[in-house]
């Protein structure tokens, strides 16, 4: 992006190169209504995890949500006749978990929507570790896949609270706690030692790799670690394996996610920044044509603190000039600030706050420049 | 480096001393001070001591990289961390407890008084109970005895409280134990290290 954006916030200006990003590879811009009708998110509830969203009645009384999902509306808008390729960046309002009010989030994010093979699954890959690295130069995409863990839940159990229970602790890399609830249902000893065993940090993706190979169970596990496999090989090609890291102990949703999973991480942010996968569950239950969907979204809201910030942390600028001053030489100095990017402010008297600043007095046709 | 936020007290102690046992020591934790931080340059760690309710909000937030907390705040805040080991120490039974000779009515709502608002209602939800939670932030023990409520649920060490008061456990459902715990963006930054200590703690505890 050339010109000069100083008076940006990095906020603003990642949302931009962001933008640049997707649209380069193909991607269209979406854009959805502020309002949209509230029993089609009741239907979807749980894609959104049970989060209370803002409801009101139209003036025709219907019941309307205001923006809870970005992902819910574009899949309820996909045609399925050919692929899409969208990108967002959107306002979504939600319930804080921390302080129990609504919240609005700003997300920025991709979708892919009809048929999705090998090339499309690493190209949305490749997008979001490249947002990453447009956050931090040493971001992580963790990447897991969630045939994996169903593979192996399969093996273990049937029952659809015990699975439940079982996800959670994998996710939580709680191995002394899934020992003790397989004692507890005399769950079978191979598939369990292999869950045990996905939660142990491995030294290198090839490693985690090589041992998911040797641990699968069944036709599931196998086929998704091939793909994991398949995308690693590709992304190690194209220089960008450092930033990835393996998983497969992290799961999603398994009523909604079937795929490829995706958590992003810079550092100095406590949480996930990124989290995006394969969708197609989401698109079977809403009675959908198209055969695949995959993406992800970023959520700015954890980035704030440490992206809300002005591009420029060069002294503030102050112009002085009174009555008597040339104002052509006060422009043609604007002109020149103006050029090399610096952010100004003419005014008549400095204001009392400013403690620090550079400060361009205008006498009469003369300029005279100093630091306070 | 290492942050690790520990609880204040009893609990804080026994596991400070098997870091410092474990290579982790910190000569300002050992002296008087009224610091808030303490911290080992040469061994890369630094500990500070908080309320045992908040070490998992330190640790979710980012505050600390890792935290030793009880299994009951895990169960009763679900924070989003990795619950990485189970020290096996501060160990004690989340109890339901009533006055010697209560008499559980199943056709009435049961009162329960408690701190551990979601512990106790998805334990009660479990065995189809209805009840009314009475929320309460301290001496659990003197609701049934005022008659605030017919039972509580609470942690159970020794049991002496309890008898004391005249209160029986009427059922032991939960075992708790310390967790170590660690902030799930961190763990993926400082891998190395956070394991190096988890191997370490464990090899420490199982001696």
């Amino acid at each position: 992006m050339s010109g000069n954006f100083n008076f940006l916030y990095k906020d603003e200006l990642l949302t931009l190169r962001l933008r640049e990003l997707y649209e380069s590879a193909g991607f269209k811009k979406f854009t959805m209504s502020k309002f949209e009708s509230y029993d089609f998110y009741a239907r979807n509830k749980d894609f959104l995890h049970g989060q209370r969203i803002i409801t009101f009645s139209d003036l025709n009384g219907k019941l309307m949500a205001l923006k809870p999902d970005v992902t819910l509306s574009i899949v309820k808008n996909a045609d399925g006749t050919e692929r899409q390729k969208l990108y967002y960046t959107e306002n979504v309002y939600r319930e804080s978990k921390d302080v129990h009010e609504f919240k609005e989030i700003s997300q920025v994010g991709l979708e892919v929507l009809g048929e999705i093979d090998l090339y499309q699954t690493v190209e949305i890959i490749v997008l979001a570790i490249k947002s990453l690295l447009e956050i931090d130069s040493d971001a992580i995409l963790e990447i897991s896949h969630m045939g994996y863990i169903e593979g192996l839940l399969d093996c273990l159990t049937d029952d659809a609270s015990l699975r439940a229970e079982l996800h959670k602790l994998i996710c939580g890399k709680n191995a002394h706690d899934i020992i003790k609830l397989a004692n507890e249902n005399s769950l079978p000893l191979n598939p369990v030692n292999t869950a045990v065993n996905l939660m142990i940090t491995k030294n290198s993706n090839e490693e985690v790799i090589n041992d998911a190979v040797a641990s699968a169970l069944n036709s599931r596990m196998q086929s998704a670690v091939n793909e994991i496999c398949s995308i690693f090989n590709i992304l190690e090609s194209i220089g960008l394996a450092e930033h990835i890291k393996i998983d497969l102990s992290v799961t999603g949703d398994p009523n909604y996610y079937n795929g490829i999973l995706m958590h992003g991480y810079v550092h100095g942010i406590p949480r996930d920044v990124l989290t995006g996968g394969r969708y197609d569950m989401l698109l079977t239950k809403m009675g959908k044509n198209c055969v695949n969907a995959m993406g992800f979204a970023i959520y700015f809201d954890a980035l704030d603190r440490q992206l809300h910030k002005k591009l420029s942390d060069n002294l503030p600028v102050y112009i002085i000039y009174d009555d008597k001053s040339d104002i052509k030489t006060l422009l043609d100095l604007t002109e020149k600030l103006r050029n090399e990017g610096k952010v100004y402010n003419a005014v008549t008297e400095l204001p009392k706050s400013v403690s620090n600043a550079k400060v361009y007095r205008i006498n009469g046709n003369t300029v005279e420049e100093e630091e306070i | 480096m290492i942050s690790v936020a520990l609880p204040k007290g009893r609990l804080g102690n026994k596991v400070f001393d098997i870091f410092a046992r474990i290579g982790y020591d910190c000569d300002e934790m050992h002296s008087d001070s009224r610091q808030l931080v303490f911290t080992s340059k040469e061994n890369g760690i630094s500990y500070f001591l908080v309320k045992p309710s908040d070490v998992s909000i330190y640790v979710e937030h980012g505050a600390a990289d890792i935290g030793i907390v009880g299994k009951d705040i895990l169960l009763e805040y679900e924070p989003d961390v990795y619950e990485l080991l189970d020290l096996g120490i501060g160990k004690c039974r989340m109890c339901v407890a009533g006055m010697n000779g209560f008499k559980d009515n199943p056709d009435v709502t049961l009162r329960v008084a408690t701190k551990f608002v979601n512990i106790a209602k998805n334990y009660f939800k479990s065995i189809n109970r209805n009840i009314e939670i009475i929320k309460l932030n301290g001496s659990i023990e003197l609701a049934p005895i005022l008659d605030l409520s017919d039972v509580i649920v609470d942690i159970v060490e020794t049991g002496t409280t309890l008898k004391e008061n005249n209160l029986v456990v009427l059922n032991e459902f939960l075992p708790i134990s310390a967790r170590l715990i660690a902030n799930k963006a961190s763990y993926k930054f400082k891998t190395d290290e956070i394991n190096r200590i988890i191997t370490k703690f464990s090899e420490e505890l199982s001696k």
